[in-house]
C-alpha cells in the first residue's frame, strides 16, 4: 500500500478550555490522522485527548536538565516523521501556535521545505487575554514585547512611554535553555537592566491567563524592585506600564503641517 | 468524553454559568460523576479534579527560544 501525501497543520486551542477554540481548529483536530498536543494544563490535555482517538502528548520530550533545543528538535522530528509517513498530522498548541512558539514555526517551515503542505491556524494567545483582563489597549501608547532572556542578552532600545511586556520572566537569564526556573540573582540583573529606564518603585503586573473556566487569571501588582523575590512560573508574563508621557515630535509635526498647507492650497487653486 | 471534562467545555462557552453560584452548583448536581469529582468542581479545585481524572502531574509550558541565533546554530550542529 502506498502512503498518501502527508500534511501538517498547527492549530491554536486558545488559552481557556472550551472558551477559545475556533471551528477550523476543532475540525482540523477531529479530521487529522494523528494529533500531537502541547498544552498548558492537565485538564486541557484530557480535553484534547477526548477530541481524537490518537492524541500524543509532547510533554514527555521535556526533562529537567535537558536542553530545550533538543526538546524542540525532537518535537518537530516526531511530527515530521508522521507527515513523511503520509499522514494528515495536526499539532495542537495552547494559545496561538505562532506566538512565542518556535516548534510550530519550525515544523511548518521544515514540512514545506520537504514539499509537504503545511498550514498554521491562528488561536487566542495569552497576549489577547492579557489585553482583555488588564484593560490595556496597545493602540493607546504602543506596546513592546520581548522574551525576557533575549531582552537581557541583547541591547534593546525600549520606549518607556509605551507598555513593555516581558515573556517567560520565570526563566529570565537562562543561557543554558535547560532550566524551568531561574532564581533571584538572575531577576536582580533583570531589574538592574530595567532600572535604566524605570524607577524601581514603578508598579508592574505579573500576569497569567486563566486556563480553565473555573479559575481566574493572575493579575498581581507589585513594585518593580519586588520582582526579585516574587513567585514566578514558566507562564508568568510581566507587564510594565508607561513610566513617562508621550513626547511630541515638534519637528515632524511642523513638516506635516507644511504638507497639509500645501495640499489645502492645491485644493483651492484646482 | 468524561462528564466532568464535558462540563468544563460547556462552562468555557457559557461564562454566565460559572459566575452564578446557584446555577453553577445546580448544573454540577445534574452530572453523572462521582462525589470526589463533584466536590472538586464545586470547590473549583482544578488540581484535585485533574488528579481524580488521571491528569498529568507536571505540565511544562514552553515552546519558545530566547535566542534564535543560538537555536539555529544548535540545529545546524545536530544536522
Amino acid at each position: 500500500m502506498t502512503a498518501g501525501k502527508g500534511s501538517l497543520s498547527c492549530v491554536g486551542l486558545g488559552m481557556m478550555l472550551g472558551a477559545h477554540i475556533g471551528p477550523r481548529a476543532r475540525a482540523t483536530i477531529e479530521q487529522a490522522d494523528v494529533v500531537f498536543g502541547a498544552v498548558s494544563d492537565p485538564l486541557v490535555e484530557l480535553w484534547l485527548q477526548q477530541m481524537h482517538p490518537d492524541v500524543r502528548s509532547l510533554q514527555p520530550y521535556y526533562a529537567e536538565g535537558k536542553s530545550r533545543h533538543d526538546t524542540y528538535r525532537e518535537m518537530v522530528g516526531a511530527m515530521l516523521a508522521e507527515v513523511r509517513a503520509g499522514r494528515q498530522v495536526c499539532g495542537a498548541f495552547y494559545g496561538h501556535p505562532g506566538v512565542f512558539a518556535r516548534v510550530p514555526h519550525k515544523a511548518i517551515a521544515q514540512a514545506r521545505e520537504e514539499g509537504f503542505e503545511a498550514h498554521m491556524e491562528a488561536g487566542v494567545s495569552a497576549e489577547d487575554c492579557l489585553y482583555a483582563d488588564l484593560g490595556i489597549d496597545p493602540g493607546d501608547f504602543g506596546c513592546q514585547h520581548f522574551e525576557a532572556s533575549q531582552f537581557m542578552f541583547y541591547r534593546r532600545r525600549i520606549d518607556p512611554s509605551a507598555y513593555l511586556v516581558l515573556w517567560q520572566v520565570g526563566v529570565a537569564g537562562d543561557r543554558t535553555i535547560r532550566r524551568f526556573s531561574t532564581g533571584p540573582a538572575y531577576r536582580r540583573l533583570l531589574v538592574e537592566r530595567l532600572a535604566e529606564d524605570y524607577p524601581t518603585d514603578h508598579i508592574v503586573t505579573l500576569y497569567e491567563a486563566a486556563t480553565l473556566p473555573i479559575t481566574t487569571p493572575r493579575m498581581e501588582q507589585l513594585p518593580l524592585s519586588r520582582l526579585v523575590d516574587a513567585e514566578l512560573h514558566m507562564q508568568t508574563t510581566m507587564v510594565i506600564p508607561p513610566a513617562m508621557a508621550l513626547q511630541r515630535d515638534d519637528a515632524m509635526m511642523e513638516k506635516i503641517r507644511q504638507l497639509d498647507d500645501g495640499v489645502e492650497t492645491e485644493a483651492v487653486t484646482t | 468524553m468524561s462528564n466532568a471534562i464535558q462540563f468544563l467545555e460547556g462552562l468555557g462557552c457559557k461564562p454566565m454559568l460559572a459566575a452564578g453560584v446557584k446555577e453553577y452548583a445546580a448544573s454540577i448536581s445534574l452530572l453523572g460523576i462521582d462525589e470526589g469529582q463533584r466536590q472538586a468542581l464545586l470547590d473549583r479545585k482544578a488540581a484535585e479534579l485533574s488528579r481524580l481524572l488521571g491528569g498529568r502531574e507536571v505540565m511544562r509550558m514552553a515552546v519558545a527560544v530566547p535566542d534564535l541565533e543560538q537555536s539555529v546554530q544548535h540545529e545546524e550542529m545536530q544536522a
